[in-house]
């Protein structure tokens, strides 16, 4: 691969490009959906460029202080949340928005309003910033079926409705994985274009990995099943080799990790948060969403995670998902325990 | 690959309104540095007329009487912050070191690397002359170029190599580097990161062969390091150093090119409330080890907080966590080399007020016997770290051969 080359090539896959050509297979779009993720790539850049300065905050006027003009600057999970609800309501292609940072759902002005419904954690893992971790963005769109007022119900619906989902890592290079529901695609920012690359094609989960990825500073509060998952993880008794771990302790990065080797991402329920600690809308549907659409697995210890129904827009529940086999194999460690019951 | 010689960041040089070190007669020395898109003769005339005033000795680099922007070389060249003369030959080896890590920063951010990322040493495309490279060793090639360039390396011995090489008959410093540690991990953007120690060449061993005095110049103990550090290339890029007089921590600035000085004079936490390790292999552990892990993990040890898990499986990230909030990070078995990673990691956590082991005994009085020698490594809190070792039998030698 001739690096120098490759930098200066003018026919690359751009996000926008791909989208388009995507486009270009339904005559009936009129492109409402390209418009909304494009602004969602706006802001995505727009956080990237603020997570490589996070250090410097206090230095460039990020960090919550007060400022000369004697406004409180804003810290980084704050500053991201406002650079998405404004970039989803300018796209005007957006009714209503749900984000992590946010208590009640945004209902987008009618002067504005399209036909999108957009869940999101504009930074999943922000507590990780000061230490240099990966953290990222997640997003879920839905459609609106209908021409009346919006509400909470429009978001409260099963992850198997969602028409896309993604997330966008700040990490050593900044990713941005896709789904609109025909397999997952990753793309790459290429920092002195300003662009995302198509650089992961058409990702494919391994049917099996050698990674589990779960904290185990919390086995002690475990239930049965996933106690028993991990030990098997460990020291296999077929005589197959033992899983590594590996727990970043950021969501978006320790899935990526399981979508691109494989392997097994748990977030269980225990005794100290018995549904679990991630929330349902924009954490758990998107990345199960994206682990369906490349070939593995999402199960919540009861059921298939995108059949879940949420009742709160911050509901929580259990999770484990990633490839196919390693989730069977979870999948009938719960069973059994049910059968017991 | 020609263009990995160039490097994609703004030349660093500090804007005037900086205060800049006090050391006027090595900007024609910086100038060799291999620069990208400005002419060497602007710099030079721009560094001219830069007024070069002398930083406070052992002042506050962030205090009030300044804009607080304070880069890499400025801080080096004011002494470290304690305003102890470091000499300008480490300033100059310094800015060489950061201008390849910026290189280095540069590659891995870039989404043309991923084929970088996966091929081995020995893949070919056409001829052998034109076969693409493993980002680690063009890291290594990068760091190599920099270190000869700075006119003041003898020798580097890296990770990437069997041997050391010998550079400069004359240059006052040996340099032991991994050049890009944790590449394996490149291609699903898990942080990666440079680590590196400075000695200084043994004038004593100059009458030996090149080959021995080279090897001999790279095996000293880590109790006599000059500075060492890492850079880490993750959501930022962050330059962590120490000089011998406390850690500090520069996070680069892309839009001016420059490492800025973020975290004057890191302490770690004497506790912490994490610790780091691969809990995959706990039936491989002793008995120590496995009774310290379950203990921390329960709250039921000498800090009655319950322990959480943090494990990227990259030491340069893990540490760093670790560096900031307290903790212990920790591979039991040996597998970690003391010259590249051991002996520059233990100088830096040990001058920001933490401890470092092998399960035993501090990792800097080990004396080195060959270049590539592995050993366990248990790095960070104070207290941690003792009460770690007070379990006695904590360094894994069952190693069944694991594929991850």
């Amino acid at each position: 691969m001739d690096h120098a080359a490759d930098a200066h090539r003018t026919d690359l896959m751009t996000i926008t490009r791909f989208v388009l050509n995507e486009q270009s297979k339904y005559p009936e779009s009129r492109g409402d959906f390209t418009i909304l993720l494009s602004h969602i790539v706006l802001g995505c850049k727009f956080v990237c460029s603020a997570v490589n300065k996070a250090g410097l905050a206090k230095l460039i006027g990020l960090a919550g202080e007060t400022n000369i003009q004697g406004e409180e600057q804003k810290k980084l999970d704050v500053l991201s949340n406002d650079v998405f609800v404004n970039a989803l309501v300018s796209s005007g292609r957006t009714s209503v928005l749900v984000s992590e940072e946010d208590e009640e759902a945004t209902f987008v002005e009618p002067s504005k309003r399209g036909k999108y419904c957009v869940v999101f954690d504009p930074l999943d893992g922000s507590s990780n910033i000061d230490c240099g971790v990966s953290i990222g963005t997640i997003f879920g769109i839905y459609t609106l079926d209908h021409t009346d007022e919006p509400t909470t119900a429009d978001v409260l619906k099963p992850g198997n409705e969602m028409v896309a989902a993604g997330y966008c890592m700040y990490g050593s290079s900044c990713m941005l994985v896709l789904s609109t529901g025909t397999g997952v695609h990753g793309f790459t920012l290429d920092p002195s274009l300003g662009e995302f690359i198509l650089t992961h094609p058409d990702i494919k989960i391994p049917n099996k990995g050698n990674i589990y990825s779960v904290n185990e500073g919390n086995a002690q509060n475990w239930d049965g099943p996933t106690t028993k998952y991990v030990e098997k993880c460990k020291f296999p008794k077929d005589g197959s080799p033992a899983k590594s771990l590996r727990y970043v302790g950021s969501m978006v990065a320790d899935v990526h990790r399981t979508l691109l080797y494989g392997g097994i991402f748990l977030y269980p329920a225990d005794k100290k948060s018995p549904n679990g600690k991630l929330r349902v809308l924009y954490e758990v549907f998107p990345m199960s969403f994206l682990m369906e659409q490349a070939g593995g697995q999402a199960f919540t210890g009861k059921k298939r995670a995108l059949d879940l129904v949420p009742e709160k827009i911050h509901e929580r529940s259990p999770i484990f998902l990633g490839s196919y086999d390693d989730v069977e194999e979870i999948k009938a460690l719960y069973a059994e325990e049910e059968k017991k019951n | 690959m020609q263009s990995l010689t160039l490097t994609r960041y703004p030349t660093p040089i500090s804007p005037p309104r900086l205060n800049l070190y006090p050391l006027r007669q090595i900007a024609a020395s910086v100038l060799s540095a291999p620069t990208a898109g400005i002419n060497r003769r602007d710099m030079a005339s721009r560094h001219q007329s830069t007024s070069f005033k002398p930083l406070a000795v052992g002042r506050n680099l962030t205090g009030d009487d300044d804009d607080g922007y304070c880069t890499l070389i400025d801080f080096a060249g004011s002494g470290g912050g304690e305003g102890k003369n470091v000499g300008e030959d480490l300033v100059v080896l310094l800015y060489h070191l950061q201008h390849a890590c910026k290189r280095i920063a540069s590659l891995v951010a870039s989404p043309f690397n991923s084929s970088l990322g996966k091929l081995s040493v020995n893949s070919s495309s056409g001829s052998d002359r034109d076969a693409p490279k493993p980002l680690d060793i063009v890291s290594n090639d990068i760091v190599l170029s920099s270190l000869r360039n700075s006119g003041k390396v003898a020798v580097m011995a890296s990770e990437e190599n069997d041997s050391p090489t010998w550079i400069k008959d004359d240059g006052p410093y040996v340099v032991v580097v991994d050049p890009l540690d944790g590449s394996r991990n490149i291609d699903a953007s898990i942080p990666t990161g440079t680590i590196f120690g400075i000695y200084n060449r043994l004038v004593e061993l100059d009458h030996l062969p090149v080959e021995e005095k080279a090897e001999l110049n790279s095996l000293q103990r880590g109790s006599r390091l000059v500075a060492s550090g890492y850079v880490l290339y993750s959501s930022a890029t962050i330059f962590c150093v120490t000089l011998g007089s406390g850690t500090h921590a520069f996070t680069l600035d892309h839009s001016t090119g420059e490492f800025v000085l973020t975290h004057q004079n890191i302490k770690i936490p004497t506790r912490g409330q994490i610790y780091s390790v691969n809990d995959a292999r706990y039936f491989d552990w002793p008995e120590g080890l496995r009774k310290y892990i379950d203990t921390v993990r329960q709250g039921k040890g000498q800090n009655p907080k319950k322990y959480s898990a943090r494990y990227i499986c990259s030491l340069v990230a893990d540490l760093h966590r670790t560096l900031l909030y307290g903790g212990v990070a920790m591979n039991p078995r040996d597998h970690l080399r003391l010259v590249y990673e051991g002996n520059p990691l233990a100088f830096l956590v040990e001058q920001a007020g933490g401890k470092s082991s092998d399960g035993k005994r501090g990792i800097l009085s080990i004396q080195p016997v060959k270049l590539h020698q592995r050993l366990p490594l248990f790095l960070g809190s104070l207290e941690d770290v003792a009460e770690l070792e007070s379990y006695g039998d904590v360094q894994q030698t069952v190693n069944p051969g694991y594929e991850v």
